[in-house]
């Protein structure tokens, strides 16, 4: 048994290499694509089935957004870009979970590499993801107290104890980059390979409740990224009490 | 650096996953988000504006409700002034057609009872006359008969003498 913790490259365009957590990415943003041009092809006012499951979702997200950001016309402004990580990062997560997924390969130096591999089992992945919303939480919170005024919070000579908060404050900013990125990763590469394991030790029927596990895992982390890319965009735009 | 290596993190890769996202985000935002997010508004407003509507419609009807009771009030009161007026005209006229009556009734019996006492009178005259004529006429024949007789001639001197 191999486990890779690193993607692996499975072919290259036109000099572009291409891993497979890339393949997957792509497969999960056409669907994803596919689903909500069906879903919003022809508005009802009246939904129904696909229209209907992405009102809900969308509806639900907002009103988990909006009760942590407060502000609807905030809430609406970043919106759009925690609803595409929790799709991006749901889907990932689920289809890693599918069959075939980290199995289906070719042998490469005698070890598999899987033409399929969950995209958010990739640091690739995950800390881009992270590096996106970090930025975007800096940039909020440029565009809410202006640069200097935010830009206080780490460069700070007033005492040597603010100089010194603005220091931590700057560390944990990039520290947040790696939590982000090594919490998502971790939980999705963790899951699968401790389902492949459990595959490989019993293959039938006692792999289910661990695949239910992960399933709410997966579910789990898509919110856990949403929510703390939301909450630190709000303490980003809230002005510091001194 | 090198520890992130070690878990597969290149540059080709990153970047790729990096346009991934942006390139969901861009499709998400234009066929997923702004088209449910713009139908949920618009949905909030009809089912607002549809409230108001028939909070409107309500009172509406209430308000008609109350109107028509007014004027139904309007009209049975009206209505029964109508047959009161009706029926005080027709008192009215029945007591003036009744009195009319009684008056011609009497004018016409005192009528009728002044002729007939007229011709009561007149008939008594003319018995009276009758009477008389007769009675003197039988008497003349009575004295013309009797006269002669002293007894009668003594009455008839007392009769004379008594007058």
């Amino acid at each position: 048994m191999h486990v890779s913790v690193a993607a692996e490259q499975i072919f290259s365009i036109f000099g572009i290499p291409v891993s497979n957590t890339m393949l997957t990415a792509w497969v999960a943003i056409f669907l994803l694509a596919i689903s909500s041009y069906f879903a919003t092809r022809r508005m009802q006012k009246v939904p129904t089935g696909i229209q209907n499951f992405f009102e809900w979702a969308i509806e639900s997200l907002l009103g988990l957004v909006e009760s942590f950001m407060g502000d609807r016309k905030q809430t609406l402004k970043i919106f759009p870009l925690a609803a595409t990580f929790f799709f991006f990062i749901i889907v990932s997560n689920w289809m890693g979970l599918l069959p075939g997924f980290g199995s289906i390969g070719f042998y490469e130096e005698g070890k598999l590499v899987p033409f399929f591999r969950s995209a958010t089992a990739d640091l690739n992945t995950t800390l881009a993801f992270a590096m996106i919303s970090v930025i975007i939480i800096q940039i909020s919170g440029v565009m809410a107290l202006g640069f200097f005024h935010y830009g206080k919070k780490f460069v700070n000579f007033s005492s040597p104890i603010n100089f010194f908060v603005g220091i931590l404050e700057l560390i944990s900013e990039f520290a947040k980059i790696i939590s982000f990125s090594f919490r998502l990763f971790g939980s999705v590469f963790a899951g699968e390979v401790l389902l492949t394991v459990i595959t490989g030790l019993v293959p039938y029927v006692v792999p289910l409740p661990f695949l239910g596990l992960e399933l709410f895992f997966g579910g789990i982390q898509a919110l856990v990224f949403v929510l703390l890319t939301v909450v630190f965009i709000k303490i980003a735009t809230t002005e510091m009490a001194h | 650096m090198e520890a992130l290596k070690n878990f597969g993190v290149n540059w080709p890769f990153f970047i790729a996953q990096l346009v991934n996202f942006a390139i969901l985000f861009f499709l998400l935002k234009r066929f997923l988000y702004k088209p449910i997010l713009d139908m949920l508004e618009k949905r909030r407003v009809e089912i607002e504006e549809g409230l108001a509507n028939a909070k409107k419609m309500a009172e509406d009807a209430k308000k008609f409700d109350a109107e028509q009771t007014a004027l139904f009030q309007k009209a049975k009161k009206e209505s029964q002034a109508i047959v009161e007026n009706a029926v005080q005209a027709g008192e009215k006229i029945r007591d003036g057609i009744m009195k009319d009556a009684a008056e011609k009734s009497k004018e016409m019996t005192d009528a009728a009872m002044a002729r007939i006492e007229e011709e009561k009178s007149k008939m008594l005259g003319e018995v009276r006359s009758e009477v008389l004529s007769l009675a003197s006429s039988i008497a003349e024949k009575i004295l013309r008969e009797k006269m002669d007789t002293a007894h009668d001639k003594k009455f008839i001197e007392g009769l004379m003498d008594e007058k």
